[in-house]
């Protein structure tokens, strides 16, 4: 009881969607949980409203900012990026200065790991996102080398759509990308292999 | 004899503070800074008095961000304003992001700093933006013992700003106007007022912006935020995503008018138009304060 127990309180109902279902359906069980007094509690049932719509801006603010760091993902799935992203954004909150690229990576694992059960279209989808998830990664400020495999030749797809156009993707084909800072905190390099076994 | 003292010594204080904000300089209009701009604002830069950094973008700076930072200071003021201080927050200050603002401040060497009236983060969760203090007398007085704290780290004037919120949990013991006016008279601290911030919380939570004014110590004005926002169905969002809008510029006029403002900031963050039309508003505010006696 008292305003820590409170700020903690509220810093979890405005970032984890479960818990604020959960308080709102059994708020007197929940607050106590939560170390709260019933006066505490009460007062902040009467701001259910207005702690909802908060949250939900929270969770807009994420996506804009990821939209920025993945955006050819972006514009590979259209609309389907936002829906997906405040699918996972109820499961993940990220920490840190750096919190935004922390979501942009995590995301991008995300839709990797839903791919394997749903199917996203285009089919490359999923790897255009760990690609450029493997671009945040290789600028994290104490990278020095970052790989990833990948099942489509996404530098190509994240050329094409770089430029505007529809990339041609017609089968798979094994991919390894590299990033390498020679220096610390300094310029990326960065190749793209790809292998000619695997062609489906 | 030992009350009377005491007035004594915090009369002569309170004198001392104010005569420090009011010998702060007037810098005039400026930008938050934003990389995209980087180029336009050293081709116009005689039209940016100073500039607004963000100091987390600084935190462990690659060669390329230190090289932006040494460029920056090197050619405009440089006010640091933080995002995660959280001096709302009753756990107290994260050391860490208080060493690294210091830094900055050592680095840069401004009139000023500022930060919110706010929290980020309880309980090892962030909340990813800033969230309200309650109005509380417990509020103010965690507001209170983390600005004391920030300030034994940093001895630059120290500017709190007011912050839109969207969550009013009742159980106030104050209206917000009290309880910014209770912060900033305790911790002696000038006042980043945010115009913008002042609006859509008025709108928001149904009072008058003007009667508001009237009710928090102008005297202590330092510098001014002001950009546009948008609507979410009947609620303003303080998005920094659009032009200025004709409201809060008359909210701004009545400021420039009555509290000696030092400088005021365009923070536009989000669907950045072309540099000409930042530099139109710029000019619009340097006119208003020239009107004013607020710069030349």
């Amino acid at each position: 009881m008292g305003l820590a127990q409170v700020q903690q309180a509220l810093a979890r109902l405005y970032t984890e969607a479960s818990l604020r279902e959960q308080f709102f359906a059994e708020a007197e069980a929940c607050g106590a949980a939560l170390g709260l007094s019933p006066v505490e509690v009460a007062q902040i049932v009467e701001a259910t409203g207005q702690i909802q719509f908060f949250a939900e801006s929270l969770q807009r603010k994420r996506l804009n900012e990821v939209n920025r760091l993945l955006p050819l993902t972006r514009r590979a799935l259209g609309r389907a990026f936002g829906t997906l992203f405040l699918r996972y954004a109820a499961t993940f909150t990220p920490r840190g200065v750096r919190k935004h690229q922390a979501d942009a990576i995590h995301f991008a694992d995300c839709l990797a790991q839903l791919h394997l059960t749903e199917n996203l279209a285009p089919t490359w989808s999923a790897e255009l996102a760990r690609y450029e998830a493997g671009w945040i990664a290789a600028w994290e400020p104490d990278c020095f080398w970052h790989t990833r495999r990948f099942q489509y030749p996404v530098r190509a797809i994240a050329q094409a759509l770089a430029q505007g156009q529809t990339p041609a993707v017609s089968q798979r084909q094994l991919g390894w990308g590299v990033w390498f800072r020679p220096r610390p905190r300094g310029g990326v390099w960065h190749w793209f292999f790809t292998s000619p076994f695997l062609k489906r | 004899m030992m009350a009377t003292k005491a007035m004594a010594v915090i009369v002569a204080e309170v004198a001392v503070t104010n005569s420090t904000l009011a010998g702060l300089p007037a810098l005039g209009v400026g930008l938050g800074f934003r990389e995209p701009f980087l180029s336009d604002l050293f081709l116009r830069r005689s039209e940016v008095d100073f500039l607004e950094i963000t100091v987390d973008h600084y935190f462990n700076p690659s060669p390329a961000k230190r090289k932006e930072l040494d460029l920056l200071a090197e050619h405009f003021p440089l006010i640091p304003h933080g995002l995660s201080l959280s001096v709302g927050s009753a756990e107290g200050l994260d050391p860490d992001y208080l060493r690294q603002f210091a830094e900055i401040v050592r680095r840069v060497k401004p009139p000023w700093w500022s930060e919110h009236i706010a929290f980020t983060h309880a309980g090892g969760v962030e909340v990813g933006h800033l969230a309200p203090v309650p109005f509380t007398r417990e509020g103010v007085d965690v507001v209170v013992r983390n600005v004391a704290e920030a300030r034994r780290q940093i001895e630059v004037p120290f500017l709190l700003e007011n912050i839109s919120y969207l969550v009013a949990l009742p159980g106030g013991e104050m209206t917000e106007a009290q309880f910014l006016t209770e912060v900033l008279e305790r911790t002696d601290c000038g006042m980043l007022l945010d115009v913008t911030n002042v609006y859509m919380n008025s709108v928001n939570h149904g009072y008058n912006a003007v009667e508001f004014l009237q009710q928090i110590p102008l005297e202590r004005v330092v510098q001014l935020h002001f950009v546009g926002g948008h609507q979410h169905g009947n609620i303003l969002i303080d998005s920094h995503s659009q032009p200025t809008p004709p409201e809060i510029w008359e909210l701004m006029e009545v400021v420039l008018a009555r509290a000696p403002v030092k400088g005021v900031i365009l923070e536009r963050d989000e669907n950045i138009p072309p540099f000409e039309e930042l530099l139109s508003e710029l000019r619009q505010a340097r006119t208003l304060g020239r009107q004013h006696g607020r710069w030349a």
